[in-house]
């Protein structure tokens, strides 16, 4: 069996790709719903999210194929085929708020003018050149771009830290159980990234204490997430609703940038930039399993359909965007649950028999 | 040839990410940009909204050293509408993306203020970093002024509002953010420096551009003079004069403004409530910030021999709000503890000289602590008739005593017991 991934490409491929697309919007998303127990919304997508990984690392140890010869073991040409296609969709539906969000972001945020649809086209290049690619180049991105992000990252929180009111965050869970949730079940089309590893399952060779390496990596990005919803709220508690895009305010406060200027934009197109990379991976994801399903040989046609399909969606319904994000929030929710979470956490029962897939070989 | 192929994609992929990232495509010509650098608003008498944009007009000459400048004031039925409007009479695209600060006409505090902050803390083309004041009279004949402080009024505002560590924190400046924060908080008290126009003539007299804004020694004299602003100790002195938060003159020949912004506004609900005297904006800032190297002035210590001055230099301040509350009582206990030393004084001590290791007389201890507390019994009052909780008492009931805060949410000012304690040492 030729693996495509070493053990640490995965584990820097939840640092360098997780984190990036969750600071743009989530965070009024969750303050929305919970205020300040924003954060618990947070902690609670993340534990879903940890759980999922914790079953996937069972499967992973035993698996001795990938993702999806364990379907076709288990469910058949079949049905393999039509749980496929629900990730398809999946991973479609989990690209458009990102991708649109920073869309937005950039329109807003770098343009004076209203520019058109067509600015936002050089992203889908890029999108589009990735999903041709084999999944090692995900990896060989994972392994550049986590010091990107991390550089960003860092950048950005330690200019906000000394802006944050920490006790903005008391009383603790006075919003009640159904506001928690609520913001909870809004935001799960932004995680489920649990889901990506199940596709990584049989890419590499699992070693002894290599899914200790895997869940403490995920679970320090999602310590970062966390820590950067915390300081959002801290930094704006009472207005913090209608900070939308909370990459570019959080650090300009800092007595720092007044004196100097806006350096902390040097974080944010490093964010930016390795945001382009993680937005592509859910388009990556869905063009592999599309040519999986339809046994389509050249990876630019499944590519082509799916980053093609996403231009076409977002141009459509650029001036519907509000109902859009109403059905993403308030219905698509159910299914980012059972497909992002639920199921990953079954993947260990899946059967398990040497068959690997033609797909991956080079 | 493969690697030709690598080069031609890096080199496409890095020039379609030059032009993304760079604006290239929203392009607006250079000399079609007005760089606004500050904005004044006023409610004009057919009660529209008067937005005066100060524009920074920059020249590649070496015959004018300083930079140009315009004030251009444009109308309309919000402050969106009258932004807009500045660009439709100049021709030019109103650039607010440097405009650091936002002046207030007194005329729009007859209105909730934050139909006017609202617009500058949801659009992303302003800072909401930028500040925020109040004029005395009309926000665009503040902005108008001609000050030695800089050929731009409003960067000589920014100087006396932004200080450095090191300053007196005699000014309590707010920003847009910091002001919505506050105005959305449970208390919904927020506040915002009052600038006074100080006019300097050539013999390097000052005089007060406002007929109500009190000297020093009216100050001193008369400390309730304005009714709600704070009471303070019939023997405390201005900690700071209107000058000191005011650079001196350069020298020019005509009349020129020098700004005075040590007295505060103090607004509940949107709304101008009262406004805090200078001793009262310091006794807010020990309260609220780092008052670190920030001096304060003690007068008559000595009541019974020669009148004894000392100018005192604050080396750390420490304050805390300490808070019970049960179902028969909310109290409320201020704690200050400051560590200072003697900076000055208006007589000669042969055995104490500047350095670190002067003890602090018992004498000076002992007035500094009766005046603070005097200052912040006044400042609870202030609160109390203005019910502008700029200490942040009812965020601290929320926060700590949630299972209380359904009780006293409404009437807390009236009912709340309050202690002040305040402790000063020097060098022990």
């Amino acid at each position: 069996m030729q693996y495509q991934l070493k053990t640490r490409q995965i584990c820097l491929f939840f640092v360098a790709f997780l984190p990036v697309t969750k600071i743009f919007m989530l965070p009024s998303v969750f303050e929305k719903f919970a205020e300040n127990d924003m954060w618990i919304s947070c902690l609670c997508n993340i534990i879903l999210d940890l759980a999922a990984v914790f079953a996937m690392i069972f499967a992973c140890r035993k698996a001795d194929t990938d993702f999806f010869g364990l379907l076709k073991n288990s469910f058949g040409n079949v049905g393999s085929k039509i749980i496929l296609s629900l990730y398809v969709v999946y991973f479609f539906i989990k690209a458009i708020m990102p991708i649109n969000e920073q869309k937005d972001y950039i329109e807003i945020t770098f343009y004076a003018t209203l520019p058109n649809i067509f600015t936002f086209v050089p992203f889908f290049l890029i999108s589009f050149y990735i999903s041709v690619k084999k999944i090692r180049v995900i990896g060989r991105c994972a392994d550049v771009l986590w010091a990107i992000t991390s550089l960003g990252f860092l950048l950005l929180v330690g200019l906000s830290v000394s802006n944050v009111d920490i006790q903005a965050l008391l009383p603790f869970g006075v919003r009640g159980a159904k506001s928690i949730l609520s913001g909870s079940y809004s935001a799960l089309s932004w995680y489920g990234d649990s889901a990506y590893l199940m596709f990584l399952i049989g890419q590499f060779a699992y070693k002894k204490k290599d899914g200790l390496k895997i869940f403490f990596t995920y679970l320090l990005a999602s310590f970062a997430i966390l820590l950067f919803m915390i300081l959002f709220y801290c930094i704006f508690t009472s207005t913090a609703h209608r900070q939308i895009f909370s990459l570019t305010e959080i650090s300009k406060y800092s007595s720092v940038i007044i004196n100097i200027g806006r350096f902390d934009y040097i974080g944010i197109l490093l964010i930016l930039f390795a945001s382009v990379f993680s937005m592509s991976m859910p388009l990556y994801f869905a063009s592999l399993i599309l040519s999986e399903i339809t046994g389509i040989k050249k990876s630019w046609i499944s590519a082509l359909i799916i980053n093609g399909g996403m231009f076409v969606f977002l141009m459509l319904f650029s001036e519907f965007f509000s109902t859009v994000q109403y059905y993403i929030f308030n219905y698509a929710g159910i299914y980012f649950l059972i497909l992002g979470n639920l199921f990953p956490l079954f993947t260990p029962l899946l059967k398990t028999e040497k068959k690997k897939n033609a797909l991956y070989q080079n | 040839m493969r690697y030709i192929k690598t080069k031609i994609f890096m080199f496409a992929v890095a020039a379609i990410f030059i032009m993304f990232f760079s604006n290239d495509f929203g392009l607006i010509d250079i000399e079609k940009n007005a760089i606004i650098t500050a904005v004044a608003i006023d409610k004009s008498i057919d009660n529209e909204y008067e937005v005066s944009a100060q524009i920074a007009v920059p020249e590649a000459s070496n015959k004018n050293p300083e930079n140009k400048k315009a004030l251009i004031t444009g109308k309309g039925s919000t402050v969106g509408a009258a932004i807009k409007n500045v660009g439709g009479i100049s021709g030019w695209f109103p650039k607010l993306t440097f405009c650091n600060l936002i002046v207030i006409g007194q005329s729009l505090t007859e209105e909730n203020i934050i139909n006017v902050l609202d617009y500058f803390s949801k659009t992303l083309r302003i800072q909401n970093s930028a500040l925020v004041l109040l004029a005395e009279d009309s926000g665009k004949d503040l902005l108008a002024c001609t000050s030695p402080l800089d050929n731009i009024s409003s960067f000589a505002l920014q100087k006396i509002l932004f200080k450095n560590p090191g300053f007196d924190v005699d000014i309590a400046p707010t920003d847009i953010k910091t002001f919505c924060t506050d105005y959305y908080s449970n208390a919904h008290s927020s506040f915002m420096p009052l600038v006074k126009t100080v006019e300097q003539s050539d013999s390097g007299q000052q005089n007060s551009g406002s007929s109500n804004t009190p000297s020093p020694s009216q100050t001193e004299q008369n400390p309730s003079s304005s009714s709600s602003s704070s009471s303070s100790s019939s023997s405390s002195s201005s900690s700071s004069s209107p000058t000191s938060s005011s650079s001196s003159s350069s020298g020019q020949s005509s009349a020129n403004t020098l700004f005075d912004a040590t007295t505060t506004a103090l607004f509940f609900k949107g709304m101008k409530v009262g406004e805090l005297d200078t001793d009262s904006t310091l006794i807010l800032n020990i309260l609220t910030r780092n008052a670190s190297l920030t001096t304060y002035q003690l007068k008559n210590v000595n009541e019974n021999q020669y009148e004894e001055n000392y100018l005192i230099t604050i080396l750390r301040n420490y304050a805390r709000m300490d808070m019970s509350a049960t179902d028969s009582e909310l109290k409320v206990s201020f704690i200050l503890d400051i560590y200072c030393k003697i900076r000055d004084q208006n007589f000669p001590i042969p055995d104490l000289d500047y350095s670190d290791n002067s003890s602090l007389p018992s004498m000076v201890k002992e007035k500094m602590e009766e005046q603070l507390t005097a200052r912040i019994n006044g400042l609870l009052e202030t609160i109390r008739q203005t019910k502008c909780d700029v200490l942040k008492i009812k965020q601290n009931l929320f926060r700590h005593h949630y299972g209380q805060y359904a009780r006293y949410k409404d009437n807390y000012l009236e009912v709340m017991k309050t202690e002040v304690h305040v402790n000063v040492t020097g060098q022990k």
